[in-house]
């Protein structure tokens, strides 16, 4: 079980090492938790274990040393555990979600169907449903080192919008138009997944994000839009 | 506290009592949550009430109001009957709540009616969705309470109850409380806002 | 044949009525697990014919799962587990068995209302297994049935019988909680107060409660959902597909998770009490800070109707309630931390005995503390964007769940089979059931933890589709196999369970020298319980007192002139 190195999918976004931190600190304050408490409890069934000569204590557990020592544990774990893991999440929360850069980010729209992610980009003219946008299926290209500001829509049922690689889902809700931002630290070609049930396809429901240079990314941009249009076509099982 | 093999009348009574407040607590949970829906769904909305709406009678509606509510006060001496042991009073007195309550309901049909006449129905947006649900499932209630007490005045009929032993009745009498109770809130939140 | 009629199926006894349940109860935990193999060996072997069962279950592709049936083992495992094994098992079976007698009275308050309860069982599960074959197959959305999907996904009349049946079965529930609290308000024996009845008392009076507050909101919007399906209103209809305006998508989650956080505390606290008894019984000495836990768990109760939004981090809530809601779901830690420190300040310097249910016991004090401590990282708001929808929150949930519950409920069983049936299990069947169930199960769910973290999504048919998953196939392959064995390992408890049932060896009153009620008269009681109602004169906890001269231990109707310390 133990064999696989680098569990956490290659992260080349600008915010998410802050997830892996997190993660890794509450694993190590939660891990040294559970080691203590499965420490004591097989001291206690060594120790305790029933045997000729050795009398349990009497005690019902409700003296006010008792009731201080079990209060003052748990609120030692509440405070430097829970509200300490808290904050921090707080934090990283906001630095993922709370501030959205608006100049110089790069706006894309995606449109999540059952079972594909349709991507649109406002084209040379910077204005959205406008002739010269670019629609592809699946294909969401990103210039790397530049903010992306995603706005995402469902045209149909619930689906997850996820980026491993970056850390960052966020769930497409019809009736709703949501919007999240990330940043590029390396160029590549990683997935897109869906991330809530939306029917049978939902395990199919893959998309390609390919971060490339700017230069590389304007290029593609122009090709595309000089393509002829491409009919979105439902994927048949 | 039972204190031998055999529980006593009055025990009997207060078992009783509590096994309905538990239930009537279960009942306005299920209204809770359909007051919520309603009001999360209206103040999430910019288009509740689209000029096409057909108005809620409002006058017609008070009155079922007040029939509903004076039913309340016949139940509650049909009860004072049964404790005294008058089986006339009783019988007079829960014929009186059965006749306001099957009225009640016979007027809210007749607005439903006339709602879906004029394009007012299940299917017309959330508002429409919320209006006939919410008064539908009191409307459902009020049906079990009259045919509860149809049961009691059968039971009546067979000389079942007694001055010290009449716990359905007592039992039935507060879930129709409850529901008129109901009433108000359904009423006020959904004409009166 | 009249007289088994009575006595076994028109019977208000809640005795027989806890058996029905108990039985029931297994059955559908068979069923459940079986569809648990059929999704692990989906998802190491994607798309392969399912061995020996497959033709038979999915003829129409020679045993190979399409994926929307994929979808539906899923969606019933979920729900079969948590409404038809769990729930009949421990608060249905144990409630209705336990209850009486624990508290000194010879049947519930209304035991026709009782019969009904578990009447409304048989429906309830014909509608479910129905839903099968039906036009569109069984439920596909998920035990938590998010529209738009399962309000407009079509044809599908599974997922409308799916509400019918959770809808009877909720209605069992809403009748079994008004039993179990009027009964426990109102038929107490003398001298037993309320912090006199042992802890399992208390875990089962939280959990009705629990159940009266919040089936009711899940049946209402289920309800809800139905007429969105059926009769196109617009509750939770938004979007391109909504038929009409106004409704919201978000309200289903929000009205869904405010019952659905309370139903995983419904589930877990019959386990808690259970456990804090049967530590203490098997230590040999007084639950440590009984008070404490009956607050401890009191507040719990209180706090999971307040933490919902939890389950909805990233669903389009904003962060500022998302972040009211972590802060809340991590204040839960405090009465947590209590009374399972309360376990172990039981276990401290006592006697203890490692009978069959006391390794259930000390079992789930580590499965759940494993299961509990991964709660702090689903609550995060921040590490919960990366581990939402994955399998780190399968195990976790397994843990808590499948591993503490049914760990609580195998206890249960083994323990109170003597006063149940009359007989004794066997110790080293059910010793053997208890470590491979433990190795398996750790092995099963803690790889779970580490496919979520590397993200693998759920409810996924085939993992394999994506690269960043594919190095994690290998584990999926092993983690199937372990689970396979913990499936084999539940024969051994069948085996001991039936074997014992009608061979068992004959049990006296009290095999385990414990001091609650039920233990006073025979096994198994009586129709009527008690040949005399009991008066009880101290709490269910005196086990090794000092000024004990000939057994270590005081039945509650023995009387006591020392007081308590």
């Amino acid at each position: 079980m133990f064999e696989i190195k680098n569990i956490f999918p290659k992260d080349v976004s600008l915010n998410g090492h802050k997830i892996d931190e997190l993660f890794y600190r509450t694993l190590a304050e939660t891990g040294i938790a559970f080691l203590l408490v499965l420490g004591i409890l097989i001291y206690f069934m060594f120790r305790y274990r029933e045997r000729s000569g050795h009398l349990p204590l009497y005690t019902h557990g409700n003296r006010w040393p008792h009731l201080f020592l079990t209060l003052f544990l748990a609120f030692c774990v509440f405070f430097f555990i829970d509200m300490h893991l808290a904050n921090l999440s707080s934090k990283v929360w906001d630095d993922f979600h709370a501030k959205m850069p608006t100049q110089d980010a790069l706006q894309v729209r995606v449109l999540a169907q059952q079972y594909a992610w349709n991507i649109q980009y406002s084209g040379k003219d910077g204005q959205f449903d406008t002739p010269d946008d670019v629609i592809t299926m699946n294909q969401l290209h990103i210039p790397v080192h530049k903010p992306i500001v995603v706005q995402l829509q469902s045209k149909d049922v619930i689906h997850s919008f996820w980026l491993p690689n970056f850390r960052l889902k966020q769930d497409v809700v019809p009736g709703m138009t949501q919007r999240i931002w990330f940043e590029a630290t390396q160029t590549g070609e990683f997935e897109i997944a869906c991330a809530e049930l939306c029917g049978l396809g939902h395990y199919r429901m893959r998309g390609i994000l390919t971060i490339q240079t700017q230069e590389e990314f304007e290029q593609w941009l122009k090709e595309r839009g000089s393509e002829k249009k491409v009919q979105s076509k439902e994927e048949e099982w | 506290m039972n204190t031998d093999n055999a529980i006593s009348q009055e025990q009997k009574k207060i078992i009783s009592t509590v096994g309905m407040l538990v239930f009537l607590g279960t009942e306005a949970m299920m209204f809770t949550t359909l007051i919520t829906a309603y009001i999360v769904l209206r103040f999430g909305s910019s288009m509740w009430f689209p000029a096409t709406t057909p108005h809620l009678p409002l006058l017609l509606t008070s009155i079922n109001t007040v029939i509903l509510l004076s039913s309340s006060a016949f139940i509650h001496l049909a009860q004072k009957g049964i404790a005294s042991g008058n089986a006339k009073k009783f019988i007079f007195h829960l014929l009186w709540t059965i006749s306001l309550g099957s009225l009640f309901l016979g007027i809210q049909a007749f607005e439903w009616t006339r709602l879906i006449h004029e394009g007012l129905c299940l299917k017309t947006g959330a508002f429409g969705s919320v209006f006939f649900t919410l008064t539908g499932f009191h409307g459902l209630h009020v049906l079990i309470g009259i045919l509860l007490m149809i049961f009691l005045l059968i039971q009546t009929f067979r000389n079942v109850y007694t001055v010290s032993d009449h716990n359905p009745v007592h039992v039935v009498s507060m879930y129709w409380h409850f529901v008129d109770a109901v009433w108000i809130v359904v009423f006020t939140s959904l004409y009166l806002f | 044949m009249k007289s088994f009629l009575k006595k076994h199926i028109f019977s208000t006894d809640h005795k027989v009525i806890g058996k029905q349940f108990l039985f029931t109860g297994l059955f559908f935990l068979l069923m459940g697990g079986l569809m648990a193999m059929i999704i692990r060996w989906q998802l190491a072997y994607p798309f392969k014919a399912i061995p020996l069962i497959g033709k038979l279950l999915f003829p129409q592709l020679k045993g190979v799962l399409a994926p929307e049936n994929y979808n539906m083992t899923v969606t019933l495992h979920g729900t079969i587990m948590v409404f038809f094994a769990i729930t009949p098992i421990l608060i249905g079976a144990f409630g209705n068995f336990l209850i009486p007698l624990q508290i000194g009275a010879r049947d519930m308050a209304f035991p026709k209302l009782n019969r009904l309860s578990f009447w409304l069982m048989i429906p309830s599960s014909l509608l479910l297994m129905a839903s099968f074959f039906v036009k569109g197959g069984a439920a596909q959305a998920g035990w938590t049935s998010y529209p738009p999907l399962s309000s407009l996904l079509t044809p599908n009349g599974g997922q409308i019988l799916w509400i019918a049946s959770l809808a009877l079965a909720g209605l069992s529930t809403i009748a079994g909680a008004v039993n179990y609290i009027t009964t426990i308000v109102m038929l107490r024996a003398p001298g037993m107060t309320l912090f006199r009845m042992p802890l399992t008392m208390w875990g089962l009076f939280y959990t009705a409660v629990l159940n009266a507050i919040f089936v009711p909101v899940v049946a209402i919007t289920l309800v809800l959902l139905l007429l969105d399906r059926i009769a196109g209103t617009s509750f939770f209809s938004a979007g391109p597909l909504a038929p009409s305006v106004g409704g919201q998508v978000l309200l289903y989650q929000h009205l869904f998770w405010a019952f659905g956080h309370p139903e995983v505390y419904i589930l877990i606290l019959p386990a808690w009490g259970i456990v804090s008894d049967l530590l203490s019984i098997f230590s040999r000495k007084p639950a440590f800070g009984y008070t404490s836990t009956v607050i401890s768990m009191g507040i719990i109760s209180v706090l999971s109707g307040v933490v919902w939004a939890h389950h909805m981090y990233p669903s389009g809530i904003s962060g500022s309630l998302g972040k009211i809601f972590m802060y809340t779901t991590f204040l839960v830690s405090i009465p947590s931390s209590v009374f399972f420190l309360n376990w172990l300040g039981t276990l401290s310097k006592g006697s203890i005995r490692f009978t069959v249910p006391m390794h259930f016991c000390l079992g789930l004090i580590v499965v759940f503390a494993l299961g509990g401590l991964t709660g702090i990282f689903n609550a995060s708001q921040a590490i919960d964007i990366y581990i939402h929808d994955t399998y780190f929150v399968v195990g976790h949930f397994h843990f808590t769940l499948a591993a503490s519950v049914l760990f609580g409920s195998f206890a249960a069983i083994y323990y109170w089979f003597p006063k149940m049936f009359g007989r004794l299990t066997n110790v080293f069947l059910g010793k053997l059931h208890f470590w491979l169930t433990l190795i398996t199960l750790s092995y099963v769910f803690f790889g779970m933890f580490l496919l979520g973290t590397g993200g693998m999504m759920r409810r996924i048919a085939d993992p394999t589709v994506y690269n960043f998953l594919k190095h994690l196939q290998p584990l999926n392959i092993k983690i199937s196999w372990v689970a396979f064995l913990l499936g084999a390992s539940q024969m051994l408890f069948v085996i001991n369970f039936f074997w014992s049932l009608f061979q068992g060896k004959k049990s006296s009153n009290n095999p385990w020298q414990a001091a609650t009620l039920e233990w006073t008269t025979s096994s198994p009681p009586p129709h009527d319980n008690f040949e005399t109602i009991p008066t009880v004169y101290h709490g269910p906890f005196e086990y090794s007192r000092p000024d004990m001269k000939d057994k270590d231990w005081l039945a509650q109707t023995e009387k006591t002139e020392l007081k308590k310390s």
